[in-house]
């Protein structure tokens, strides 16, 4: 392997390099390319619908041809005399994607497609030892082989479950500095980051290693102080990776409250609901025509009793296109205090072009509150346009209101809901940098 | 804000419990002191504090 060999696409030089024990391919550093030798392909190639490629061999100068695989969703060129394949940029990506291999380099297995089929690139090499490339992987850690990345795939490490976040590509394109190992411009590894926060797990690929790497989200205030850096540290920008989310713990104590305080308030209502009295207290009719000097009326006294609690009245009237007002005073017969209301009445209907309407009504019901027990009579005022008018007025004693719970709800959701969705928009903020986003955007965001 | 929603809810739910129970709600309802014995007797002694109401033009 120590022919000088260009890139059959930009011609730049071919560099051999050993991604593992015996497996050396030859790498573009210009444009990414990569040479194997078919034999050192560990996975099936089935490889169909071949035709001429646009350019030549590196090796023997001849025609390439370019055939496709997995249903054509890769598209790989090969010669036939040499048994090499030669994958362009992210082909490879493709390749681990639709087999679901990590490790490609190596040796296939005796159960993989025949390789003296017509459409298989002929084996080379047929005593090379097979080998994994070099991977740190807890023996712990579940799911970490997982190269579905679109569906959320995680990895578990020493029971901590993380899920899958972004897989990146990321190329050297500019080196500054000093490192343990030869840094290239071109070089690119395939990154994994996978979240459980605090804690991240990243999964860094390269053709010779496959490297796990563990964190843990520090706030900047603490790595502020461990490196003893005066004043204060720039704050903070989104929300990052790992970040833990503030809310995580507070918004399901505020979701207990609510349910605790909502279960309260409905089986308060239960409660004052089947121990409520409902009793009829008062029925009475009243009548006043337009020629009345004097249209006030008086009831007879009539007594209400138990705890303070509100009286539901009902007025029912005759009303037909006209509209009348009641002014009602419940006056205590044994004191000088006196409870003024009044409503409002109107009944209008017709037929326009056809189409029959009606505005109003004729009864209506509403509720005097906290009315303390006693003697009382009722005094009614009616104003109205009608020539006749004749109204029934009843009343009940403690009638629990639905509508109470039901504001009480409301109250409680309102402050809870906020509490979910100030949660919600951070867990958003944090994956929408992910290849995950939590947005109603279509974007899938894979990288890949 | 947990700590502070609990004696929110608490309060919500001590004003809910003390509504049903005297009867509360916000319908407004005057209360008026030195009603005249004589209202029974002679009810236009009396004048509700809504009487000044004016006539309503509804209908279509």
């Amino acid at each position: 392997m120590a022919e000088s060999m260009d890139c059959p696409k930009c011609k730049a030089p071919l560099e051999p390099v050993e991604i593992a024990d015996g497996v050396v391919v030859r790498n573009c550093a210009a444009c990414f390319g990569v040479l194997y030798e078919a034999d050192d392909v560990a996975v099936p190639l089935k490889l169909i619908g071949a035709k001429p490629a646009r350019f030549d061999c590196p090796r023997c100068r001849r025609p390439m041809e370019t055939a496709t695989a997995y249903d054509g969703k890769l598209e790989v060129d090969r010669c036939l005399p040499c048994a090499a394949l030669w994958f362009d940029a992210g082909e490879i990506m493709i390749l681990r994607k639709l087999s679901g291999v990590e490790n490609i380099a190596g040796r296939r297995s005796e159960a993989q497609p025949d390789a003296s089929s017509a459409s298989a690139v002929p084996a080379k090499h047929s005593n090379k030892k097979s080998d994994e490339p070099k991977s740190i992987l807890p023996p712990e850690m579940e799911g970490a082989k997982n190269p579905d990345e679109d569906r959320a795939p995680t990895v578990t490490l020493a029971g901590r479950v993380y899920q899958h976040f972004q897989t990146s590509v990321p190329v050297t394109t500019s080196v500054l500095g000093e490192f343990p190992w030869v840094a290239k411009i071109g070089d690119s590894a395939r990154m994994r980051d996978f979240i459980a926060p605090p804690y991240l797990l990243s999964q860094e690929v390269t053709s010779t290693e496959s490297v796990w790497s563990a964190g843990e989200y520090l706030e900047p205030e603490e790595v502020w102080a461990a490196f003893a850096m005066p004043g204060a540290p720039p704050a903070k920008i989104g929300v990052a990776a790992a970040q833990p989310n503030p809310w995580t713990e507070e918004t399901p104590a505020v979701w207990k409250s609510f349910w605790l305080a909502a279960a309260v308030c409905v089986g308060a209502y239960a409660v004052f609901a089947a121990l409520a009295s409902g009793s009829s207290v008062y029925e009475g009719s009243f009548a006043v025509a337009a020629g009345d000097l004097e249209r006030s009326r008086v009831s007879e006294v009539f007594e209400v009793k138990g705890r303070t609690s509100n009286l539901e009245v009902s007025i029912d009237t005759n009303l037909e296109q006209h509209w009348a007002y009641v002014s009602m005073a419940l006056i205590d017969a044994d004191t000088d205090q006196a409870l003024d209301f009044g409503r409002e009445l109107s009944f209008y209907n017709g037929v326009d072009d056809g189409e029959s309407w009606s505005e109003g009504g004729r009864s209506e019901t509403f509720y005097v509150p906290s009315v303390p027990a006693g003697r009382y009579y009722l005094r009614v005022e009616p104003e109205t346009d009608a020539s006749q008018l004749s109204f029934r007025v009843a009343m009940k004693r403690d009638v629990p209101l639905k509508r109470l719970p039901l504001i009480a709800l409301g109250l409680l959701l309102l402050p809870a809901v906020w509490a979910g969705m100030r949660q919600s928009s951070f867990e958003n903020t944090r994956w929408m940098e992910s290849d995950h986003p939590r947005t109603s955007s279509d974007d899938d965001g894979d990288d890949e | 804000m947990s700590r502070w929603y609990r004696w929110y809810a608490l309060a919500v739910a001590a004003a809910c419990g003390w509504a049903l129970l005297t009867g509360w709600w916000i319908t407004p309802v005057e209360r008026l002191t030195g009603v005249p014995k004589s209202v029974r007797d002679n009810p236009g002694s009396y004048r509700s504090h809504y009487s000044s109401y004016h006539r309503y033009y509804g209908g279509k």
